[in-house]
């Protein structure tokens, strides 16, 4: 049945115009675009772009980084989706990310003389802990006092980066290099194709997007979010306890992006370091929207944002332009995509 | 071409026969779906020209392509023979065509005078210049006949009065042609009097209006010709003098409008089902919005509550679900407390709920059909196993529901927005319905639906009211309260004023109670 379901969804055929004004069609067009604006400076925009799939595709060790900054923006996008589902922003997947790593440090350095079997899932639940009680904070004070949760989950995010840095200068600062100490050597997560750092929590992310989709569209709860989100008088009315939703909401996303912590600690770094994510909880956001708030597209988009991102250095190296061109981008698309769903709106 | 005499009344109209507006064979297709085919006509000088027809008869979408919110895809529209390009409504308002919605367009905290001007440049390119709008305002006011306090916020003007703005709006922006949407669908009686006599003013002074209406014995009343929409088609064009209402309605469903059902009478009443005793709640604001509320609802009969609308009944509805407070008082549901009980809970007691606003309250536009059928029992044991939700469960609920009443659409995986308004209530009355309730109710069941479906939403009432289910019923139409009730409850300032028979009741008195002149012993 569920087998069906999805095969329902991909059937659903759209209009041209449709495509073209969709989420393709802004990619497609802000590459034009912003290639376009390259010209002028005696730069050929194919070569660039060539360059760009080369360092991100070109080669195994290529395509396992690409791989591994996917996993973490995968996540925060599932994290966003369940939120805008529900009707709420979440701005703070970064903080809850930083919680999720927190938690699972303290658990994998501890690591009570534990297996890698019991240690890792151990870790995992932790981060999932960390980041859900983080996501919370903002759902609790939305729901009972109406804050706005953009404002209190950014706030949010400073508070724990400091929570991160406290430990790397504090209890768990490891001499002179801003990184704290390492968990154990049990708490590493498998590394999935030998000679890269490719690790498993690419795993957890799939596992999730797929979980979170069939929850979205299959359960009742899910059902749930999306009528709060959707409609919440007519939710409230229908014997919904709306706050309950979105509450649970919040701490279901904010465990999702602590997940994305367990990658970062457990997959690359066994450690905090100072710089933990480069913005992997913003990125999310631009997965989010680009995949129209659907998990299972987010897999894709959560890939091509990846590719951008890890060609971008090599497309520096290679032929000059500099990183930031890819955030223009970047940037590009999440406007567009902002400004077609406002005139949607009109 | 028949001379329309009744209106000739005013000099001012010297062409009465002049053809201001004319659309030519639109056609307007949403996906499969077709809204519009064809569609001819034309509307004179000075006439007020009703469009009728059944809920999804294209009156809306047609609307819509005169007031350029929608683009047909083909047929022209010309203005005075000068073919018309609408892009936008700022077109249309440009070309001297104004649009009042159901749902009006004002800023509840700026005054009438503010809200009129707005966006019309009237006071001065830089400056408000209330001053001067002001004086232009009034007069224009003045002129028309449309009396409205200009300095009041708009948020404490009633509902006819608001809508007397929108209608000095679109004359501030020059409108010619006036298109109406169900202007009385939200008016009470007297307001509906009152707009009445305002647009046979406005007809007077050569405004051409295009009225789109339910309501046949306003069209009888003062239009001068009669359109009928079926099924995106327009049926013909008729001039009202030479017509009757049971024609029209003939024309509009394709059989005559059943004479109100001879009711199955109350054997005897069932026991107590519903019970609010001395009960007192308070609104947002702290206002008392229920005074002393006491009354009763057995198995088995209708209980109908009567009262302008904002003196409660809201309200009453909304503590027996459970979505507002009780101050004081018990609220019994057959032995069981309900006062101040979380909503869910109250649901699952049997509490069925039709409630008065579909969009706001009643639906979820953005799901399907199917998705809306469970909104309420989402959880019952035919939907779900263990939190998922059965699929082919729900959409075989969604058909049966389809079938069961008559909804049009195409399948249970529509949109419910693309569903008319009664198609849209049909299918909140069979998921209620669908639950099996102890006690239903229905606020406005009728609100906005065209014949055939009152009477369908009607009968339905009546089948379970005799299957023992009590019903608490409440209506702005008296003649509906008075068709289905068993007794009828009359709401004024929070309060219940009077609980009457309804074989004692006279709509004479039960108005007479509504607007306070009166008070009976319950």
């Amino acid at each position: 049945m569920t087998a069906d379901a999805l095969k329902a969804d991909a059937a659903v055929s759209v209009p041209i115009r449709d495509v073209l004004t969709g989420p393709l069609g802004i990619v497609v067009a802000s590459f034009v675009v912003v290639g376009l604006a390259l010209v002028p400076f005696g730069i050929n925009p194919l070569e660039v772009y060539a360059a760009m799939l080369q360092g991100a595709l070109g080669s195994p060790n290529a395509i396992a980084e690409t791989l591994i900054y996917a996993a973490p923006i995968l996540l925060t996008a599932t994290a966003a989706i369940v939120c805008f589902r529900a009707g709420m922003w979440n701005v703070g997947a970064d903080g809850q990310l930083y919680m999720g790593a927190i938690a699972a440090l303290l658990v994998g350095y501890n690591a009570f003389g534990l297996s890698s079997v019991v240690l890792i899932p151990m870790m995992a639940v932790a981060a999932f802990a960390g980041g859900g009680a983080w996501g919370a904070i903002p759902g609790f004070l939305r729901t009972r006092y109406g804050a706005n949760e953009v404002i209190v989950t950014i706030m949010m995010n400073f508070l724990a980066t400091i929570c991160a840095t406290y430990l790397i200068s504090g209890p768990l600062a490891s001499g002179t290099t801003p990184i704290t100490k390492p968990i154990a050597a049990e708490g590493f997560l498998p590394v999935l194709i030998d000679g890269t750092r490719l690790h498993a929590n690419l795993l957890t992310a799939l596992l999730v997007a797929v979980l979170t989709y069939l929850l979205l569209n299959h359960t009742v709860f899910g059902y749930e979010i999306r009528a709060v989100g959707q409609n919440p008088r007519a939710a409230r009315v229908a014997g919904i306890p709306v706050k309950r939703i979105a509450f649970l909401s919040f701490v279901l996303s904010g465990g999702i992006a602590g997940l994305a912590g367990l990658g970062e600690v457990g997959g690359i770094h066994h450690a905090i370091p100072d710089q933990l994510s480069p913005g992997f909880g913003f990125t999310g956001i631009a997965v989010a929207l680009l995949a129209n708030l659907n998990p299972l597209w987010a897999i894709a988009s959560a890939l091509f944002l990846a590719v951008l991102n890890v060609g971008a250095n090599s497309m520096q190296r290679v032929v000059g332009v500099p990183v930031a061109l890819v955030w223009v981008i970047q940037g590009f698309i999440l406007l567009s995509l902002l400004a077609r769903g406002a005139l949607k709106r009109r | 071409m028949v001379r329309v005499s009744r209106l000739a009344c005013d000099e001012s109209v010297t062409y009465v026969d002049d053809i201001v507006l004319r659309a030519v064979e639109i056609t307007k297709t949403y996906g499969p779906v077709v809204a519009n085919r064809d569609v001819t006509l034309d509307l004179r000088a000075g006439e007020i020209h009703a469009v009728l027809g059944e809920n999804g008869a294209g009156k809306s979408t047609f609307m819509k392509c005169l007031y350029g919110l929608e683009t047909p895809d083909s047929g022209r529209i010309e203005l005075r023979g000068q073919e018309l390009g609408l892009a936008s409504p700022n077109d249309a308002i440009k070309s001297g065509i104004g649009m009042v919605h159901q749902h009006f367009m004002l800023v509840p905290t700026l005054s009438v005078l503010e809200n009129v001007i707005l966006g019309t440049g009237l006071g001065g390119r830089w400056m408000l210049g209330l001053r001067r709008a002001r004086a232009a305002v009034d007069a224009l006011a003045r002129r028309y006949g449309i009396a409205v306090d200009l300095d009041l916020p708009v948020g404490q003007l009633s509902v006819g009065e608001q809508q007397r703005v929108e209608i000095l709006k679109a004359l501030v922006r020059g409108a010619r042609v006036l298109i109406l949407d169900e202007p009385t669908a939200v008016l009470t009686p007297q307001e509906v009097t009152q707009l009445l006599v305002t647009l046979r003013d406005l007809s007077g002074q050569g405004i051409s209006i295009l009225l789109v209406t339910h309501k046949l014995a306003e069209v009888m009343e003062i239009a001068s010709r009669a359109s009928v929409m079926c099924a995106g088609q327009l049926v013909g064009t008729w001039d009202v003098a030479d017509t009757t209402a049971e024609e029209l309605v003939t024309q509009m469903i394709g059989r005559s409008r059943s004479t109100p059902a001879s009711r199955a009478t109350r054997e005897t009443r069932g026991d107590i089902v519903l019970e609010l005793a001395v009960v007192n709640a308070r609104g947002p604001r702290g206002n008392t919005v229920l005074n002393r509320v006491s009354l009763r609802v057995h198995a088995g009969e209708i209980l109908g509550i009567a009262g302008v609308e904002g003196n409660g009944q809201r309200e009453l509805a909304e503590v027996i679900t459970g979505l507002l407070p009780v101050d004081s008082g018990d609220v019994v549901l057959n032995g069981h407390h309900i006062d101040n009980v979380a909503t869910p809970e109250i649901l699952r007691l049997g509490v069925a709920n039709i409630p008065e606003d579909r969009h706001k309250d009643g639906l979820v536009l953005d799901f399907s059909i199917a998705e809306n059928a469970i909104l309420v029992s989402r959880d019952a044991h035919a939907f779900q196993r263990a939190g998922v939700i059965g699929h082919a469960k729900m959409r075989r609920f969604a058909n049966q529901l389809i079938g069961d009443f008559k909804i049009r659409c195409n399948g249970p995986d529509t949109p419910i927005r693309n569903l008319s308004g009664g198609n849209q209530q049909k299918l909140i009355l069979g998921r209620e319905i669908a639950r099996a309730p102890k006690l239903l109710i229905a606020m406005q069941p009728t609100r906005g639906l065209d014949v055939g479906a009152i009477d369908y939403v009607h009968a339905e009432l009546t089948k379970l009211r005799n299957e023992g289910v009590a019903i608490l019923l409440v209506s702005s139409e008296l003649d509906e309260l008075f068709g289905l009730s068993d007794r009828i409850a009359v709401m004024r300032a929070g309060c219940v004023v009077g609980i009457v028979d309804r074989s004692e009741a006279t709509i004479d008195g039960v108005g007479r109670m509504m607007l306070g002149e009166e008070r009976l012993a319950s």
